[in-house]
């Protein structure tokens, strides 16, 4: 539908309006409960000034855990959804039905709750954490932030990856069967082997029309990272928790801490967009 | 090989914990014989619960979406802007974010107890998606049928009800209804302003009773059997509708 860019008198009026809602919801919101908002102590959480200048507060750190999470665990997720992939379309592909199925039709909340008590329970993270704690340094504090935090972090990781796993070797799997048949018979026509095949002609192709839906369930990714501050992996949700009931700058903090999450999640969303408009 | 470690895995976290299977246990959480008459159990009890907050929600999801649709391809600037920032905003949030915010900020002040906030920090995250479901649906609808039916003289209101919306609407019923299915699943997510969902209801009956593992594996279970048949059957209706 044709839709024109002028801007009339209805849209001064919807601005108003709009304007006049939000000052009157906001304005609400305090009413009851007596709220003072203070911005100036919310941004404390931000940045701590200290004698030798600025540090990091508690929400900056919480957005730098959270983009470790995103980064370790895509990357994860983009690996063992390559793997299920794989077995889906192999004969092998009854289990790897059943771990896709599972995982699609399980709340994040619930899978996180089963997987921490179940796999948590066997002390492999807590293993892993002071292996990284006696050996990490100072790369493994800026890859995998505070030693005292890090068994819960890795534990984060492989969670999140194991469940977002299924939902990225779907779009790896279509990503495949949307290259033509006549591609996989006119390489083979040209003598090339399976794995050649798979490497040269298939999945060139595969990754350009995968690459947007990858990119959002990336988005997906992030935004479902912050569930795993229920099970107390400190990463920006968590943070923002800790911050809110310490200072009692509700409103602020989680404005502030919704904003980072936006910020976060904002460039990839560009990112699909762009791809989805090439592709 | 992948599986049969995750199997192992599994097992050695169970087996760690010396865990102590009582399945037998589990049965009278959902529904319980007291004094001759059949009764509900919490499980039971939080998964109709579930079912409620996730139909309350659906409804506002659509009549959000719709809105939002039709606001993303109104002719008016303002309305456009809206939509689209809208749609930017609740994509880019997470929905436990999300949740708080409205549950903190607006619970207190425009009385919503628990369970409204919850299914309307639900429906306001997925009317983002209903909205670019249905946008996509109406974008699908070729232009000349609203010219036409504007030059026969029918108004704005009637163009949309007899025109645009019985052309998009089919196209964009089984992504909707599967949004609706993932709805159920996400709904779990109220558990974190204690709401008594099924989620919630295991979590408490784990502190009461300690069958940790039982609980959650039949919680799962009870979410999948809800949310796998109906993905299905959806799945299957829209291979039938592109061939």
């Amino acid at each position: 539908m044709n839709a024109p860019q002028r801007w009339g008198k209805k849209d001064a009026a919807l601005c108003l309006l709009f304007v006049l809602a939000a000052a009157y919801l906001i304005g609400r919101a305090g009413e009851n409960i007596s709220y003072r908002w203070d911005w100036a102590a919310a941004w404390g959480y931000v940045l701590v000034q200290t004698e030798e200048g600025f540090a990091p507060g508690l929400l900056l750190s919480g957005a730098a855990a959270s983009l470790r999470l995103l980064l370790f665990a895509g990357a994860l997720s983009l690996l063992l959804g390559g793997l299920a992939a794989a077995l889906l379309m192999s004969p092998l592909r009854a289990p790897a039905v059943c771990y896709v199925e599972a995982m699609r039709n399980t709340p994040p909340l619930v899978f996180m709750f089963i997987f921490f008590y179940f796999i948590g329970g066997g002390g492999w993270f807590e293993s892993a954490g002071a292996w990284l704690v006696k050996n990490g340094g100072v790369l493994g504090e800026v890859l995998f932030g505070p030693a005292n935090l890090a068994p819960n972090f890795l534990g984060g990781i492989v969670c999140l990856a194991v469940f977002e796993a299924a939902f990225f070797a779907e779009i790896i799997r279509a990503g495949i069967l949307s290259v033509e048949r006549g591609q996989w018979e006119a390489a083979r026509g040209l003598g090339f082997s399976r794995w050649q095949i798979l490497r040269l002609v298939v999945l060139p192709q595969a990754v350009k029309n995968a690459a947007a839906p990858l990119a959002g369930q990336l988005v997906f990714l992030v935004k479902d990272s912050a569930i795993l501050s229920v099970i107390s992996v400190s990463e920006l949700a968590f943070s923002a928790q800790e911050a809110a009931s310490s200072s009692r700058r509700i409103f602020e903090v989680w404005l502030l801490a919704a904003a980072f999450y936006f910020v976060i999640c904002w460039p990839l969303l560009r990112l699909a967009a762009k791809l989805e408009k090439r592709g | 090989m992948a599986l049969s470690g995750a199997a192992a895995l599994v097992w050695r976290g169970a087996a760690s914990l010396e865990y102590d299977w009582r399945w037998a246990r589990l049965p009278r959480y959902f529904f319980h014989k007291t004094g001759g008459e059949w009764r509900a159990g919490p499980l039971a009890e939080g998964f109709i619960t579930t079912l409620q907050i996730s139909a309350a929600a659906a409804v506002f999801t659509v009549v959000l979406g719709l809105f939002f649709a039709a606001a993303a391809v109104s002719r008016t600037p303002v309305l456009r802007l809206l939509s689209r920032g809208y749609v930017n905003l609740m994509r880019g949030t997470p929905l436990l974010v999300q949740l708080y915010l409205l549950y903190f900020m607006f619970g207190n002040a425009l009385a919503f107890d628990r369970f409204w906030a919850g299914a309307l920090a639900l429906a306001m995250f997925e009317g983002a998606f209903a909205a670019e479901i249905l946008r996509a649906g109406i974008a699908a609808v070729p232009s000349g049928q609203n010219e036409s039916a504007a030059a026969l003289g029918m108004r704005g209101f009637h163009r949309w009800r007899f025109i645009i919306l019985p052309q998009a609407l089919p196209l964009a019923l089984p992504p909707l209804a599967n949004l609706c299915v993932s709805l159920i699943k996400h709904s779990s997510i109220v558990t974190v302003i204690a709401v008594a969902d099924l989620t919630d209801a295991g979590r408490n009956l784990i502190s009461e009773t300690y069958l940790v593992f039982e609980i959650w594996l039949a919680v799962g279970a009870l979410y999948i059997l809800v949310c796998l048949p109906p993905a299905r059957a959806i799945a299957a209706w829209e291979r039938r509708l592109r061939k």
